[in-house]
């Protein structure tokens, strides 16, 4: 126990920046960033190897507190940012951190192109299924009639189902975690590291401020650990388990193995020899222009 | 005319059915033209729909440097009757008709001079109709002059891999060509090429592909786009060619993804390009800023196009410098750079990464409709000349703490690319201190403000000294100011002032965000007159000028889609000069 206390503790002196998390107290987020942190302490990943991207919201503040290469972007574009990252450098651990409006609404339409590409980047989605930052207004995973700052007479539309989304779109690693389950949460994290393609976890993470719907009781009544003899290959299986209304699961929905895109880009340019000096790049440029005379 | 009677120049229009050929006998006999050292500007325009309708290829050939595609036809070859109904009132008065009499039948109004060319006849002479447009090459190839072993060349090139049989069809074709253009050619001895100035073989590039390559020149690793006219051939051309030089290409999901993987990979090391026409630009607007924020090195092509909206994707204009000069949240700083010929392309291009790299901020190259698909037979570029600039990196030994916003006089701290251990940090979008935090205090962002925008300034004044871009002719009292694509027909205009006793100065900045002040009002306070020729309503660079210089200058507008002929431009100055 204690030599666990001891590492967590390294983890935090190598990880966490100086930079204080705004996060109001009592947040599922603290959860999350403990929990990713512990993570990286036992991937072991240095951090001048890690980069983490972020969008805009509560949950997007994360790359501030930890210690990497990091971006905190504009909002909704964290995906597309990171995969930028990624295919210039494939030997960084690329992290996608953000909410559900970050990912859900405005970025919605990164979501189908990044899993099917199937970069070896971690999606970690916190969702508190409210906006936050902007003081309590809905979000595409708040529940049908939850009243919120825009929806005083009750939200008209159906939440979406993160879960359902991910494993429709192609994503080659499909998880749920509970911010409050730091122990599961960690090693999911690790597991999603550790899948070479794009490994996506919903995090459900209350907001205890503006979200009085979704609250951490809500959700520990529902909240159940995915049984073990569940076969993550097994697609439609995985569907089944995210078409249940009743229960939240947790754990690992889905995983598959498949190329990675910056692999494939690397192969075309194998194809061509295209990592070449200086010298032989002049020659090459020669030909090419004589190509058009 | 030169001495000898002959034109300087001859503008030849191939004008007949989409899939008769058009296309190639064009190329055919430019190609040729460019082997062989000759000044070439090309022009095409594709049918509408995907097979059949008019199509037609223009060129203007020259054995002398020439700036642009020239006004009025000299030569209409026309291979059926919509094309001579459609083309015949663009030729000049003393241009020429060739048509094939079995395919059009000239209207009786038609007062110019006409020659019968039996393309179909020699055609089927030489075993297929298909080879009309062989007839039409091998005709022109004789009546211009052109070295009729490379206009061989090129047709054994085309056909070497069709089989023997077309091959020996299309080269007897193109030798009733010239065999029949034997008897015109003493009473059309005007239109015979000269010797070309200078020996370098040219290549015949478009803009759009000399972005590609300068592109590829200056280190380009990555590029990201999303299909828009008139901008995907540049997405096309590095999609096929970048990966041999190691880069990357992706076609992304949309133009505010194209450019924040850009972004991303920038921010790892790659210097980037995403090119877009004015509608993706207007997506990537709030990324820009984040670059410019966050400080990051990465190039966009904005390929104007009519506008607003989704306006004349086909036609031209430059109505766009409003928006990549000032546009987006804030107050952020980028440099802007328009290229103003092909070759300037390829060099601008070149300049663009050099000074995304060097002054770490977005930089936006302005291209327009008309410069992408024009083509024009350019000096092989000097690879050997062209100066590669890479981003400052901090000294990966050093100790001291790593402050990448750091406040510096220059308004410059190094950047250190991921890996390194010591040297993490983060880029934000939001206000900050000098090592990324967050800050919004009053202070941090005035300091941060004066420090992006200082870079600018350091910037503009090394364009103080700098003379390129200023065409001074002695003497002159009247000074056009141009940018972009209109350098052509400006340069035209003045050659043709000149000729008719008006000088004329040109002023034709390539870098228009941020501008040489005091050096703009040297130039312009040695003028009576200053003519400022632009494609857009409002006069945009006119009013930039207006702004930041404080003169108001005359103005000359177009914005019909079609470009300033040096016709339009020389009137004005007769105009202004009286």
């Amino acid at each position: 126990m204690s030599e666990t206390i001891e590492k967590i503790k390294q983890a935090k002196l190598e990880y966490k920046s100086d930079v204080k998390p705004t996060w109001c107290p009592g947040c599922g987020d603290y959860g999350v960033l403990a929990s990713f942190i512990r993570a990286l302490g036992e991937l072991k990943i240095p951090t001048h190897k890690l980069s983490i991207v972020s969008g805009i919201g509560c949950s997007s503040r994360f790359p501030h507190f930890v210690r990497g290469y990091n971006l905190h972007t504009v909002h909704g574009r964290a995906l597309p940012v990171a995969l930028g990252v990624k295919i210039a450098n494939p030997e960084l651990e690329v992290f996608v951190i953000g909410g559900d409006g970050d990912g859900f609404a405005i970025g919605g339409g990164h979501i189908p192109h990044i899993a099917r590409r199937n970069p070896d980047i971690v999606y970690i989605i916190l969702d508190n299924a409210i906006y936050g930052l902007t003081k309590g207004q809905v979000s595409p995973t708040s529940t049908l009639t939850m009243t919120t700052t825009t929806t005083p007479y009750g939200a008209l539309e159906p939440p979406l189902n993160p879960i359902m989304l991910l494993l429709a779109y192609g994503a080659s690693f499909v998880a749920r975690g509970f911010s409050s389950n730091t122990k599961q949460l960690t090693q999911l994290i690790v597991e999603a590291t550790k899948h070479k393609g794009f490994a996506a976890i919903q995090v459900i993470s209350p907001c205890p401020t503006f979200n009085m719907e979704i609250t951490f009781d809500f959700v520990r009544e529902r909240v159940v650990e995915i049984p073990p003899e569940h076969d993550p290959t097994n697609k439609l299986k995985a569907f089944e388990l995210a078409m249940v209304q009743d229960k939240i699961y947790t754990g690992i929905f889905y995983r598959e193995e498949r190329p990675t895109f910056e692999g494939n880009l690397d192969k075309i340019v194998s194809k061509f020899d295209g990592n070449i000096d200086e010298l032989l790049k002049k020659e090459r440029l020669e030909k090419l222009f004589d190509q058009f005379a | 005319m030169s001495e000898n009677g002959n034109l300087k120049d001859v503008v030849v229009r191939i004008g007949g059915e989409g899939g008769e050929g058009v296309m190639s006998a064009g190329e055919i006999l430019t190609y040729s033209a460019a082997r062989s050292a000759y000044r070439i500007f090309t022009f095409r325009t594709f049918p509408a729909e995907i097979k059949g309708g008019l199509a037609m290829y223009q060129f203007r050939v020259s054995p002398y440097d020439i700036f642009s595609m020239g006004d009025k036809l000299n030569i209409l070859m026309a291979f059926n009757q919509e094309a001579f109904d459609n083309y015949s009132s663009a030729l000049a008065e003393d241009g020429v008709l060739f048509y094939d009499p079995a395919e059009c039948k000239p209207s009786d109004n038609f007062t110019k001079k006409k020659y019968e060319v039996p393309l179909r006849e020699l055609a089927m002479a030489s075993g297929t109709h298909l080879a009309k447009n062989m007839v039409a090459t091998g005709f022109l190839t004789a009546i211009l002059g052109i070295p009729v072993e490379e206009s061989e060349k090129q047709i054994i090139d085309k056909f070497k891999r069709k089989g023997e049989k077309l091959l020996q069809q299309n080269l007897t074709a193109f030798r009733s060509g010239i065999e029949y253009a034997q008897k015109y050619l003493d009473e059309l001895e005007r239109f015979r090429l000269g010797k070309p100035e200078g020996k370098d073989k040219r290549i015949i590039l478009s803009g759009n592909q000399a972005i590609g390559f300068g592109a590829i020149a200056a280190g380009c690793k990555v590029a990201v786009g999303y299909p828009i006219t008139p901008a995907s051939p540049i997405l096309e051309f590095l999609a096929r060619h970048l990966p041999k030089f190691g880069g990357k290409v992706i076609q992304n999901e949309d133009e505010i993804s194209a450019l924040a993987t850009c972004i991303g990979a920038s921010f790892a090391g790659a210097k980037v390009i995403t090119p877009t026409s004015g509608p993706g630009l207007a997506l990537m607007t709030e990324l820009i800023t984040y670059a410019s924020m966050a400080e990051l090195p990465v190039v966009i092509v904005d390929v104007q196009r009519a506008g607003p909206s989704t306006g004349m994707p086909s036609k031209t204009e430059q109505t766009d410098l409003y928006h990549v000069v000032f546009g987006g949240p804030g107050e952020a700083p980028r440099i802007v750079i328009a290229p103003a010929h092909v070759s300037d392309c390829f060099y601008q291009t070149v300049r663009a990464f050099n000074l995304a790299e060097e002054y770490q901020m977005p930089v936006i190259i302005l291209s327009d409709q008309v410069l992408a698909y024009q083509t024009e037979a350019i000096p092989k570029p000097d690879i050997e000349s062209v100066k590669i600039i890479n981003r400052l990196e901090p000294d990966y030994e050093s100790l001291n703490s790593y402050l990448r916003y750091k406040i510096t006089e220059s308004g410059l701290a190094p950047i250190a690319v991921p890996g390194h251990p010591g040297f993490e940090y983060i880029a934000p979008g939001l206000e900050h201190n000098e090592r990324g935090a967050p800050n919004y205090t009053p202070k941090v962002h005035t300091e941060m403000q004066k420090k992006r925008f200082r870079k600018l300034e350091v910037l503009a004044e090394k364009l103080e000294n700098e003379n390129d871009d200023y065409y001074e002719v002695m003497g002159a009292e009247i000074l056009i100011i141009a940018w972009g694509s209109t350098y052509g027909a400006v340069r035209e205009a003045i050659k043709k002032a000149e000729m008719n006793g008006i000088k004329v100065s040109h002023y034709h900045p390539r870098i228009l965000n941020p501008l040489p002040k005091r050096k703009i009002k040297n130039i312009i306070g040695s003028y009576d007159k200053v003519i400022v020729v632009e494609q857009n309503y409002n006069g945009q660079f006119a009013n930039i000028l207006r702004t930041f210089v404080d003169y108001n200058p005359i103005k000359l507008n177009n914005y019909g889609g079609i470009p300033f002929t040096s016709e339009e431009i020389y009137n004005k100055i007769i105009e202004v000069a009286r």
